[in-house]
């Protein structure tokens, strides 16, 4: 076929058993109603440079879900939800996260911690932390997370965190001052598809799409990607305003099952792109190498059997 | 090429002669800062009007007003306009989920336009009015509005007004809208509305007509993405089927993830250049790299 001239793709299947996704142990994690803020606490660091510290909602989602929301946090302070782990189990977590900036603000920055607590109601002292710090740009909702954070022995709860660090501007009381927004806050058992700023996860968290671009000074670099919806995304290079690669998963379990994936090309820099189904430990890896703009990938994940089969090029 | 073998450039439009793009009337329709709030003007004591730190195409240091409340929204300073002339005005508009206190999924949000006898809107009553389209939501994203009106002959002012209403019931509280990028300028450049990108400051437009398995043709919507890129889709937001990125004012690059067939329009304002392009289904479409020449 014509794309393959320049798109070379590497097959490999992960004898693994079929596992489903893992469940969210914080319930409220999608903000989908104001009434689920309320399943936070929130704790405000009221200082001499912060004027006010509020919690609140907007019926905005980070992936344009009509009826869904984000959590507003407005000020220095943190919101978090204690949970029931077990020792011994990894755990990712994370979250998506809008900071909103003014010219003339300092703008917040925010970071997701998580703390394990032997006692079952998060109290006493942490056990052990692990932490995910956001460095994207303002004004676009994107992924964080921190992966395979191990529950250490006799831990039996565990605090999830959102910070927001906010020096503040001193004498300017009720001017809006910049905000945060946060959605899909999530804390799972590792193994699945945990977003990030380079990670896309389609279709429900079933797949995982990552990219890098090869060659350069610097040798291959991770893109990083942002995500329009369940089911698209797209990565880019300099810039979250101007695409590079574009990628949408299209769920097939209604006639024959697996997910179709479409990957489109607005880049001819070489890179390397790699979509897994992480129900079923399938992996592809499709290369542009040439140079060239490259045309549509269009393939299916999920369709085959997890059996042993060689990896193959 | 490789890539015409599947999109096909159809035509170049001769050039006309570069020309200015008309000029935004409205001072603040951006919305940039909270200040921006001060040069609009409330229309009911049941509205309200604040800023939020969202833009609409995703600037980092721009946001948008959000109107709520009932009974009204908000309108922007009256401009001077001429008797006669044709105006495009309109929004990026985006009704969100509505919590509990609002009425929410019943709200609409559109841009109204008011014409005066006189060039401060202050005497006599309006001589003319008309409105864009009204967005029923929660719409999920940001979508542009837009319309088109001639300004009567006994007007010489016009103002724009920001409305978010419960449809068939005005009293209820509507859930808030976000505003940005309002604009009132004369016909002449790039207008954005729900199939129609405008890309590069307004001087490129794209649009897309699909055509579906019994060869009827429809137009493709839009999300923006960046004042630079956006997408097109078919069935929902959530799908995008192919996507466009500018490079400076005249370079330009679309991405398909389609196999439907396509005609795509891409259009230089600045010279009245205009290109085609078209997709044979069952085809994926090849990515088309081009630009328009300087004139």
């Amino acid at each position: 076929m014509r794309f393959k001239t320049i798109i070379t793709l590497l097959t490999s299947v992960v004898a693994v058993p079929l596992f489903a996704a893992m469940p969210n142990l914080l319930p409220d994690g999608g903000f989908d109603t104001p009434e689920v803020v309320a399943g936070w606490r929130t704790v405000t660091a009221r200082t001499a440079e912060v004027n006010q510290q509020e919690t609140s909602w907007i019926g905005i989602d980070s992936l344009g879900s009509p009826s869904s929301g984000s959590m507003v946090l407005n000020g220095a302070g943190f919101s978090m939800q204690c949970v029931a782990v077990s020792e011994g189990v990894a755990y990712d977590f994370g979250a998506r996260i809008l900071i909103n900036t003014r010219d003339g603000f300092k703008t917040p920055s925010v970071s997701m911690k998580l703390s394990f607590f032997a006692d079952s109601q998060c109290g006493g002292a942490s056990l052990a932390e692990g932490l995910a710090v956001s460095g994207a740009e303002p004004g676009r909702f994107t992924a964080i997370a921190a992966k395979a954070n191990v529950a250490p022995q006799g831990a039996h709860s565990a605090l999830a965190k959102v910070l927001v660090s906010q020096p503040g501007d001193a004498g300017l009381s009720g001017v809006p001052y910049p905000t945060v927004y946060v959605d899909e806050m999530f804390l799972r058992e590792a193994g699945g598809c945990a977003a990030d700023d380079n990670t896309l996860c389609l279709a429900g968290g079933r797949l995982r799409a990552t990219v890098r671009f090869l060659g350069g000074d610097t040798g291959a670099t991770v893109a990083p990607a942002r995500q329009s919806s369940d089911s698209t995304g797209y990565f880019f290079a300099q810039s979250a305003a101007s695409p590079e690669l574009t990628i949408k998963a299209i769920d097939l379990s209604q006639g024959g099952g697996g997910t179709r994936i479409i990957i489109g090309g607005l880049t001819n820099r070489p890179v390397e792109i790699t979509v897994e189904d992480v129900t079923r430990h399938q992996r592809r890896t499709y290369f542009n190498v040439s140079g060239q703009y490259p045309e549509t990938i269009v393939d299916v994940l999920g369709n085959e059997p997890a059996r042993r089969r060689p990896t193959a090029r | 090429m490789r890539l015409r073998s599947f999109a096909l450039l159809l035509f170049v439009l001769v050039a006309v002669p570069t020309f200015a793009l008309p000029p935004n009337l409205i001072v603040g329709g951006s919305f940039d800062t909270p200040e921006d709030l001060q040069k609009w003007r409330i229309t009911s004591n049941k509205a309200f009007l604040g800023w939020v730190g969202l833009d609409s195409q995703s600037r980092p240091a721009s946001g948008s007003a959000t109107v709520f409340g009932s009974l009204g929204g908000y309108r922007s300073q009256c401009v001077e306009v001429t008797p006669g002339r044709e105006y495009d005005y309109g929004a990026r508009l985006m009704v969100t989920h509505g919590a509990r206190k609002f009425a929410g999924d019943g709200t609409q949000a559109y841009v109204r336009i008011t014409f005066w006898g006189d060039s401060l809107c202050r005497y006599g009553v309006p001589v003319g009015e008309a409105q864009t389209e009204a967005v029923a939501g929660p719409t999920g994203r940001f979508v542009a509005v837009s319309a088109h009106a001639q300004t009567p002959e006994d007007a010489r002012g016009a103002y724009l007004t920001l409305i978010s209403v419960v449809a068939n019931a005005p009293a209820a509280s509507a859930a808030p809208t976000l505003f940005d990028d309002v604009f009132l300028q004369e016909r002449g450049g790039c207008v954005p509305d729900e199939v129609t990108l405008c890309l590069a400051g307004g001087s490129l437009s794209a649009s897309a007509t699909y055509f579906d398995a019994s060869g009827s043709a429809h137009q493709a919507q839009v999300v923006h993405l960046s004042t630079t890129s956006g997408y097109f889709f078919t069935d929902s937001p959530d799908d995008a089927e192919l996507t466009i990125k500018t490079d400076g004012a005249k370079s330009f690059v679309i991405g398909g993830m389609t196999n439907l067939g396509l005609r795509i329009t891409v259009k230089d304002w600045t010279t009245g250049q205009e290109k085609r392009y078209v997709n044979e289904s069952p085809h994926f479409l090849s990515p088309i790299v081009d630009a328009f020449s300087a004139q």
